[in-house]
């Protein structure tokens, strides 16, 4: 983890992960991706949290997945907490995993 | 009016810069070729001032390989899912909050910030979709009207597999196979059991199955992986901890094969061997029925692939020797690198309404798309560090490498434009006689320092390719295996059921055994005059000299170490090894007439081994 304290957001991230845990999955959910591409290419920008807010809203709804927008808050907070702590985490890639 | 397009990939692994203009490639290049770090998954701004210049600092839209949106999604899906696992996602959010919050979902500012006033005015970022990149990458550049189209990886934002269409200058996802169940992580998750670096070591375990039997492959089938008959598979995420875990496979995986992940460096036994074997048959069946399911669905009698998983070499053979399709291309910067490229030519065709012209062979160019370093310069550098040369003319340059190659000494060639993929196909290349009995061994411990029991690949001319090799088609790209001829082979029984690596690796297969691999496979690449005519004529002179028209070809670098990409970069890998000869252009160095070489550091230590 980087020297800005994230730990709150982390803590709403699993909130919100138990939120829509709890709320949305049944039993035998498994991991929930879109059925096909759709937006093989698109513009992707934003300067504001209110902006970043709404392009994620946009895309889940597009995704058919709005349930997700519990997340939307506190993505917003964590990247515009983080938009200027780019460090040089790409030093080494993992051994153990794929990036991914 | 002429469109330039800028596409860019980084920030996983391999990040590459491509440039085209009009639909035309003008230059891609990886970033690790200029900072020496392999792989380097950082943002591209050598390779982006390289190809920035190759457009006079003109560009008119910049675009992103990989949709960060989708990433994210997917990444908090996994996030939620794992607590339905019954874990924690602790480590799923340590490994990668920072990657994400920080850098991934600010793509754009950091490319904003990195070009400054080079950024095209009055426009944003545009992010081409992961799997369509590597599906362009793999289309726009072929031979082909109409094509099927399959990519497969580790993981792009959602999608691991996908199957689509090309036709024309429009490309259609027609199927897809989504994260967790994928091909690549399946491969690389034995990658790292059998000691090697996962995202490095994929080719090594291919290498090193010829020499195991795959007594494991039912196993695997009946407990990891589940093949429907039109390819789709499932992962029994029980074996796998990748999900929720900082590492790809834990204790359960282990439990399965009854035996412990080899660790790094030590000796290959038996048991690793098979698992090699055994997963390289498992995903070869993976591949050839998705290829047959392709061609179902599309109709098309050519197939073209990308994505990781198009360098196994092995399987794109089965898929040629099977017949399923009539030509197949295969994008030679198939993994990350050539998402650069690929995004570039999506948004070109489909975003700004560009023709697309179909050449006979291809538009890859060679994929001599990097740097290329001119005499003068060349020389300005020899003279100022001192170094003993000789410069030839063009008509004796290719006389004089063909005779070192006789004498059975490697000579490190370095010419023309770099490579663009992994492999080295002339340009940044280290060659030598095919013939030598010696040579796998000596390349392999003397100059690359690598694992002895890897193999080295043949470059041939292509009008002569039939004479030593059971291929039915042109390999530009070194990205198929073919058998060595039945009638060159020497026959041997002795490595049946041999328990030790090294008691197979050292034994004569064929007339040609530096090439030669143990199952008698070779991985080719078809040389032709008009793509690359210094390495063509340098073939050709040795075909004069020896009767043979073929040569070893291996990358120019050691162990661990970028693909050279400067002289600067050729003279020390030339100077730290065994090298008998360095050829820059038309300038030839021998070692023996070069003053003692003295570094201060250990240069061992520069690079990590892959």
């Amino acid at each position: 983890m980087s020297w800005i304290d994230d730990t709150r957001e982390v803590e709403k991230l699993k909130e919100a992960a138990d939120i829509v845990f709890e709320k949305y999955m049944c039993d035998g959910c498994a991991m929930e991706g879109p059925k096909q591409i759709t937006d093989y290419i698109t513009t992707y920008h934003f300067d504001t949290p209110i902006e970043l807010t709404k392009m994620l809203k946009i895309y889940w709804k597009r995704l058919d997945k709005e349930h997700m927008n519990v997340f939307a808050p506190v993505v917003t907070v964590a990247s515009f907490k983080n938009k200027d702590n780019q460090q040089d985490c790409y030093e080494t890639i993992s051994p153990l995993i794929y990036e991914f | 009016m002429s469109k330039i397009i800028l596409g860019i990939s980084a920030l996983y692994h391999d990040s590459a810069a491509a440039v085209i203009r009009d639909g035309e490639i003008i230059a891609a290049v990886q970033e690790e070729r200029f900072t020496r770090k392999k792989a380097d998954a950082s943002i591209p701004v050598c390779a982006m001032d390289y190809c920035l210049k190759m457009v006079d600092n003109h560009i008119d839209q910049v675009v992103y390989y990989d949709n960060p949106l989708l990433t994210l999604d997917r990444w908090l899906s996994n996030c939620v899912v794992v607590k339905k696992m019954g874990y924690a996602n602790d480590k799923l959010i340590e490994k990668s909050y920072d990657r994400i919050m920080a850098d991934r979902m600010w793509i754009h500012e950091q490319l904003k910030k990195t070009l400054g006033d080079r950024w095209p005015k009055g426009t944003e970022l545009m992010v081409c979709e992961h799997h369509v990149s590597h599906a362009a990458s793999a289309f726009y550049p072929s031979p082909f009207e109409e094509a099927a189209v399959l990519t497969m990886d580790g993981v792009g934002e959602w999608a691991t597999t996908t199957i689509g269409k090309g036709s024309g200058n429009r490309i259609e996802i027609i199927e897809q196979i989504n994260f967790p169940d994928s091909v690549g992580l399946l491969y690389s998750a034995f990658t790292y059991f059998c000691g090697f670096k996962v995202n490095f070591g994929e080719y090594k375990l291919m290498g090193l199955a010829p020499y195991g039997e795959p007594v494991y492959a039912d196993l695997i089938k009946k407990e990891l992986v589940k093949i429907d008959d039109n390819g789709y598979f499932r992962l029994n995420q029980r074996y796998f901890t990748y999900m929720y875990d900082g590492c790809i496979v834990g204790e359960e995986f282990s439990g399965l094969f009854g035996m412990p992940k080899r660790e790094p460096e030590t000796p290959i036994t038996k048991p690793y061997m098979d698992l090699a074997a055994s997963i390289q048959v498992v995903t070869e069946e993976i591949i050839l029925k998705l290829a047959r399911h392709a061609k179902e669905l599309t109709g098309c009698s050519n197939l073209t692939l990308a994505g990781g998983i198009a360098l196994n070499c092995v399987a794109n053979g089965k898929i040629i020797r099977e017949g399923i399709f009539d030509h197949i291309w295969i994008q030679p910067a198939a993994s990350d690198a050539g998402g650069a490229l690929g995004c570039a030519l999506y948004a070109a065709y489909n975003q700004f309404g560009v023709k697309r012209e179909v050449h006979k062979k291809d538009s890859q160019k060679g994929s001599y798309l990097g740097p290329k370093y001119e005499n003068e310069q060349i020389k300005r550098f020899l003279d100022k560090i001192g170094a003993v040369y000789h410069y030839y003319d063009v008509d004796k340059v290719y006389d004089v490498i063909a005779r070192y190659l006789a004498d059975d000494k490697v000579v490190g060639l370095h010419q023309g434009h770099m490579e663009y993929g992994p492999r080295a196909l002339g340009n940044r290349s280290i060659i030598a006689s095919p013939v030598s009995e010696e040579m796998q061994s000596k390349l392999n411990l003397k100059i690359k320092f690598r694992e002895s029991f890897r193999p080295f690949a043949p470059a041939v001319l292509a009008e002569r390719a039939e004479d030593y090799f059971d291929l039915a088609c042109d390999s530009p790209y070194m990205l198929i295996t073919a058998p060595v001829r039945e009638e060159l082979r020497l026959t041997t029984d002795e490595d049946v059921g041999a328990e030790d690596i090294y008691s197979i690796i050292n034994r004569k297969r064929s007339v040609l055994p530096a090439i030669t691999h143990v199952d008698y496979s070779a991985r080719i690449q078809t040389v032709t005059e008009d793509t690359n005519p210094y390495f063509y004529k340098v073939i050709k002179a040795f075909e004069k000299l020896t009767g043979y028209g073929l040569v070893v070809n291996t990358s120019f670098n050691v162990r661990g170490e970028p693909i050279v990409c400067t002289p600067e970069d050729s003279w020390l890998c030339f100077m730290r090894t065994d090298m008998d000869v360095l050829v820059l252009e038309n300038f030839v160095l021998l070692k023996e007439q070069q003053a003692e070489f003295r570094e201060d550091t250990d240069w061992r230590e520069t690079y990590e081994l892959d």
